[in-house]
């Protein structure tokens, strides 16, 4: 029956081929109508917004619109049924093809079947596949035609000047980030290579400054890239924190103050003083005790380390701000009566004997004064010798040699203070280098200029007077006065964007004189005040009445 | 071409022939009604009842008189009234003498024939229409406990005034539903009634000659089982007799607004047997859904029992079978 009547199949089989050209034909002219639609919305989307609509959703969408069709077409595609069905429809043959399709399916043949087969080949000799014709959806057609030319034309609309504006502002800061990155390894280069040259990389750890670096990428936000180099401030400072020596060398400086006034330690409270803690240790060194000399002359350098001692003791006590000045102070205190004690033992004793017993006690002086430099535990020990020394009186060349060995050790913890000072000077200059960097960031975007700078009455803590308020300038005079002073506010100003108490203190009570103009000030001090009393830290009170007083400021503009 | 279907050839062309035959035969006396003949020629080839309903004078009579004579069948008519009793139908066994014994003999009533023209059936009493019960549905008659069978073949062709209703018994459902198909007999046009007059007003009447026998009758109706219905428009068939139900979800509002009773599965029978015919009287060898279609009205409209509303509101069966072939065409088409 198959072969006989193949030419049935063969001719349901062109008419399905037909209706599902048709069909694709069909859905893509619908899909392309909703192409049409959906670049309309998505150039108005555009426009609305001021920017240029961006060619590349045209191929896109038209792109979709073919997958979308291919996706349809082979969901609906007809199948053999479908044309069995449309061929008696459409050729009047009132279910001739279909009954003909079922019986064949059901593999019914012979007899009457075969007469029916019979008649559909007849009835479909009649008619030829090619009356089956695709009907053009015209109105569909104009209608897809209208909507792409409509989206095409959205096109041709720039971009809105405010919009063009902050793209070439996106762009400059982009290559603004980039250059500060590059800037900012630059620097860490050259800390890298100076931590080298003075031996303090275990302390500036430059692979974890390089690491930090590292992370900095190049943004065309500008909240991005602020906020990215905020990060790396903040962990910059941290590491500061952790060098942070400023309690020690306040004692040593008002302790340097109190050495002036000793003609024998003149030289050493002049370094200690100027922070010179390198040349310091040399002029300690100087204080060893010559075991060549005469005794007497041993002696006298043990007097003079007794009176150093007891004013540096009596320094110690008064300072009571920090815990080492206490331990200082105490360890002072015992050195001072272990140098009497050895005094008084050399006194009483035979010159032979004598300065062995002031050497030890001398040492103990001495090695009490290491002590207080970090080693308590030292210092304890120190103890248990010199208070040995009083009863043994063990030989007069290793007093001389304990004490000379606390000195170097003295030296040694000067060496290191002296190094840490340069390794934080090193990453202050990083940090310098980096809000050089956000200054001018911030600067460029337009936020603020750097006259506001001026509201911070020059104290460093003004440096953040508003976002991107800060000069580089006035900065820079804080940055470098920041490794001596260790002032913490100049830091959190230098960053310049506000989130500081101290900024935005200083900012309200600011006296200097801007000259930006008077609505670009106020946006800016707004722009101040509202981070401001979003912070957290900052107590609602203090919030309030920043707040009212910007309000009253408004107010009163108000009414002129 | 195989003996198989060789012969389903000739048997087909013996239906079409003998159908085409009788038809042009009673063309000859009956003018115009061509739908009418040809559904009552469809049932008798199918074996089925018909009920003709018109105004008197429309030629329900002469019609079925007319093809008892086209198709040389033993030809009864009984006019049904009030006073017609059971027995006046089927028949009664009477007391005969018989070789000096007395004894019952059954007496065949008009039933007994091969077309019975049931005249206003609605004038009797349903006791007396029911006797017709097991005589149309079986074809048998049981008197006194003994059943005679029928001749073959067997037609009960019913005729009913639909105006004159007083002293008429409306027919019961299991009696209507018996009925292949319930036929109007319409008002003949201008033409047809001048004809009319010109064939009977002479001094002539057209000669019927006997164009088939009763065995064509029921080789016809052994033909028409040959012809095949595909599976889709079976289901088509089933959908449109369902549909006539108001309790099936598919159904239209109209249908579950005014039907109490849809057509029963006799009627998709009556349907699928009177399509076939249509279908190879269409010269074609399957069953279409158009031929559904033409068939579905006279097949249904006496099956569907319309509810309360309905009957209040005037809507006819026709309306409503025609609202279900609309919606399901459409649903078809869609």
């Amino acid at each position: 029956m198959a072969e006989r009547f193949g030419n049935i199949d063969k001719f349901v089989k062109q008419v399905r081929e037909r209706l599902n050209r048709y069909l694709w034909l069909d859905i893509l002219v619908k899909c392309m109508c909703a192409a049409g639609v959906v670049l309309i919305i998505v150039g108005l989307s555009y426009i609305l917004r001021g920017y240029h609509v961006p060619l590349f959703w045209y191929p896109a969408v038209l792109f979709l619109a073919v997958i979308v069709t291919s996706g349809l077409w082979l969901f609906f595609r007809r199948s053999f049924d479908d044309a069995a069905i449309h061929t008696d429809k459409h050729f009047k043959l009132k279910d001739t093809v279909c009954s003909y399709k079922g019986f064949s399916n059901a593999h019914k043949q012979g007899g009457i079947y075969d007469l029916q087969a019979g008649h559909t080949k007849t009835e479909l000799e009649k008619v030829s596949v090619t009356d089956v014709r695709y009907i053009w959806p015209v109105r569909a057609t104009g209608v897809c035609i209208v909507l792409m030319f409509s989206s095409a034309l959205l096109t041709l609309k720039a971009d809105s000047p405010k919009i063009a504006q902050r793209r070439q502002t996106a762009e400059q800061i982009l290559l603004d980030t980039e250059q500060i990155n590059e800037q900012i390894k630059d620097t860490l280069e050259q800390i890298k290579e100076q931590a080298k040259a003075d031996d303090i990389e275990k302390l500036v750890a430059p692979d974890k400054l390089q690491a930090m670096v590292d992370e900095l990428k190049k943004t065309p936000d500008l909240k991005d890239a602020m906020r990215q180099y905020a990060r790396l401030e903040k962990k910059l400072n941290n590491v500061l924190s952790k060098l942070q020596q400023r309690k020690d060398e306040q004692l040593y400086e008002k302790m340097g103050k109190v050495l002036q006034k000793h003609d024998r330690a003149k030289a050493l409270g002049n370094r200690l003083t100027k922070k010179q803690y390198k040349e310091a240790a040399i002029e300690l060194q100087k204080f060893k005790i010559d075991k060549k000399a005469p005794i007497e002359n041993q002696r006298k350098q043990l007097e003079q380390l007794k009176s150093i001692s007891e004013r540096m003791a009596n320094e110690a006590r008064q300072n009571k701000s920090s815990s080492n000045a206490a331990k200082l102070a105490k360890s002072l205190d015992k050195a001072v009566s272990n140098l009497g004690k050895a005094l008084n033992s050399s006194g009483n004793s035979s010159g032979s004997q004598n300065p062995k017993s002031s050497q030890q006690s001398s040492q103990s002086s001495s090695s009490q004064s290491s002590s207080s430099q970090g080693s308590s535990s030292q210092g304890s020990s120190s103890q248990g010798s010199s208070s040995q020394g009083s009863d043994s009186q063990g030989s007069g060349s290793e007093g001389s040699e304990g004490i000379n060995e606390s000195l170097s050790q003295m030296a040694e913890n000067l060496n290191n203070l002296d190094a840490k000072g340069k390794a934080q000077s090193a990453i202050q200059e990083l940090c310098k280098s980096l809000s050089q960097c956000q200054g001018k960031l911030s600067g460029k975007s337009g936020n603020g200029d750097g006259n506001a700078n001026g509201a911070g009455g020059g104290d460093g803590s003004g440096q953040g007077a508003g976002i991107g308020s800060g000069s580089s300038s006035n900065t820079n005079a804080n940055i470098n006065n920041s490794p001596t002073t260790g002032d913490k506010s100049v830091l959190k100003g230098i960053k310049g964007q506000g989130p500081s108490v101290n900024t935005t203190e200083a900012a309200s009570d600011g006296s200097g004189s801007s000259s930006g103009s008077k609505a670009r000030l106020i946006k800016q001090y707004k722009h101040q005040a509202e981070s401001f009393i979003r912070r957290e830290d900052v107590s609602e009170a203090i919030k309030s009445g920043v707040k009212e007083y910007f309000e009253n400021i408004h107010r009163i503009e108000e009414g002129n | 071409m195989t003996n198989r279907t060789d012969s389903a050839k000739k048997a087909v062309e013996h239906f079409r022939t003998t159908f085409s035959l009788i038809k042009h035969e009673v063309s000859k006396f009956i003018v115009g009604q061509e739908d009418i003949i040809e559904d009552v020629l469809n049932a008798v080839a199918c074996g089925g009842h018909v009920l003709l309903e018109g105004v008197p004078g429309l030629g329900k009579t002469a019609l079925v008189q007319t093809i008892s004579k086209a198709l040389h069948l033993k030809f009864k008519r009984i006019q049904f009234t009030p006073d017609l009793l059971p027995a006046d139908i089927v028949g009664s066994n009477i007391l005969v003498q018989k070789d000096n014994e007395k004894a019952f003999q059954f007496e065949p009533g008009p039933v007994f024939c091969n077309i019975l023209l049931a005249d206003e059936i609605n004038r009797a009493t349903p006791k007396t229409q029911s006797a017709l019960l097991e005589t149309m549905q079986e074809k048998n008659v049981t008197v006194s406990g003994i059943t005679h069978t029928l001749d073959k073949p067997f037609f009960v062709l019913a005729t009913q005034n639909p105006i004159e209703q007083d002293g008429t018994y409306p027919l019961p459902e299991a009696q209507l539903d018996r009925f292949f198909f319930k036929l109007h007999v319409e008002m003949p046009s201008h033409k047809e009634f001048s004809e009319i007059l010109k064939r009977t007003g002479g001094t002539t009447e057209p000669q019927i000659e006997v164009v088939a026998t009763g065995d064509d009758i029921i080789r016809m109706g052994h033909i028409v089982r040959y012809i095949p219905i595909d599976k889709a428009i079976l289901n088509y068939l089933v959908h449109i007799v369902r549909m006539t139900h108001p309790s099936v979800a598919q159904a239209p509002d109209s249908v579950k607004k005014y039907v109490r009773h849809g057509a029963s599965p006799r009627a998709a029978q009556t349907i699928l047997a009177a399509a076939r015919v249509r279908a190879m009287l269409a010269g074609r060898y399957h069953v279409a859904a158009e031929d559904i279609d033409s068939v579905a009205v006279p097949a249904m409209r006496h099956r569907l029992i319309l509810s309360f509303e309905g009957q209040a509101e005037g809507v006819t069966a026709d309306e409503l079978i025609r609202n279900v072939l609309s919606s399901k065409s459409k649903a078809k088409s869609a």
